[in-house]
């Protein structure tokens, strides 16, 4: 930990609420971009950051500074989105569901399938895109979801996913590669309509 | 799809994560060679983890930050320093009267 935030922690431990401002102030964007990211709706997100926000000031006196503040306080907010999501016990999407995009007539689709990453509109300069992907990464399942934002997005290593979802590293792999081709598809489909307009 | 780039594909994560081995490495290099296909769904692959990767992060809306500030105002009161003080000036006093009062009884 560095030595500025360790006096901010030392000073947040004794109670000294604008030291814990100015911690928060750093870590608050990320965490609420993550639990929103996680739960899929702003609304949780912002019930995560206030409940963790809370319980951390409370807590803090236990904190012992093995770990970053960032880290600690990022856990306490993912502890608290993985509890929200088993409270709200979503019903299960099936993948095909997710994945398959069916003619009137039942049958399936064939995509052709075209290269569009060196498309210009393929940046996050492109609202739209920025947009759909934002929406399309809230509208994964619960399963794909987390360990998709706890690894691509907040970076965290395999087998730290694995641990805080009480999972097998080889089930977070499978469950990345589902989200990362459901993604792939959703965007696919984007450009496709993009070339005809 | 042809069946085959099927089963390519499902490597195509492990693969950008350079954890094939080399064998199943090589295969899936020599049908990238001969399927454009699957070379357009490996980089459409590759960007959409960039472009995830590169998502900014959200702004904490202003009421928010204030409505946690507030509520940690409410909680969590800081107890008046001189409160411990007096409690623990009479917990002395009393102890020392029971010292007192044993000695008196020795």
């Amino acid at each position: 930990m560095e030595k500025k935030e360790a006096v901010l922690v030392s000073r947040a431990k004794g109670g000294d609420r604008e030291a814990f401002e100015i911690l928060l102030k750093k870590y608050e964007a990320r965490t609420y971009s993550s639990a929103y990211r996680i739960l899929g709706n702003r609304s949780d997100a912002a019930d995560v950051l206030q409940e963790a926000s809370l319980s951390a000031f409370q807590a803090l006196p236990k904190f012992s500074g093995r770990s970053s503040f960032g880290t600690w306080f990022y856990r306490i907010a993912i502890n608290l989105c993985l509890l929200k999501l088993r409270k709200q016990k979503k019903a299960p999407v099936s993948l095909e569901a997710m994945t398959t995009i069916r003619k009137d007539n039942g049958k399936e689709q064939s995509f052709e399938i075209t290269d569009w990453s060196h498309n210009p509109a393929a940046s996050l300069a492109n609202t739209e895109l920025k947009e759909l992907l934002e929406k399309n990464i809230a509208g994964l399942p619960d399963i794909y979801r987390t360990p998709f934002v706890l690894y691509e997005i907040e970076d965290l290593p395999v087998k730290e996913v694995a641990r805080i979802l009480k999972i097998s590293e080889s089930a977070v792999k499978t469950r990345l590669h589902r989200s990362r081709s459901l993604l792939r598809e959703k965007l696919s489909h984007y450009f496709k309509h993009l070339k005809r307009y | 799809m042809v069946i085959i780039c099927r089963r390519y594909r499902i490597s195509l994560s492990a693969y950008l994560e350079n954890e094939l081995d080399a064998n199943r490495n090589r295969l899936l290099e020599e049908h990238l060679v001969n399927c454009p296909e699957c070379i357009a769904v490996l980089e459409t692959f590759r960007k959409t983890i960039a472009l995830c990767r590169d998502l900014p992060l959200l702004p904490v809306p202003d009421e928010l930050h204030s409505r946690i500030m507030q509520l940690l105002e409410e909680e969590f009161q800081p107890q008046p320093p001189t409160l411990h003080l007096i409690i623990r000036k009479r917990k002395t006093t009393r102890k020392n009267k029971g010292a007192k009062s044993k000695k008196k009884q020795g």
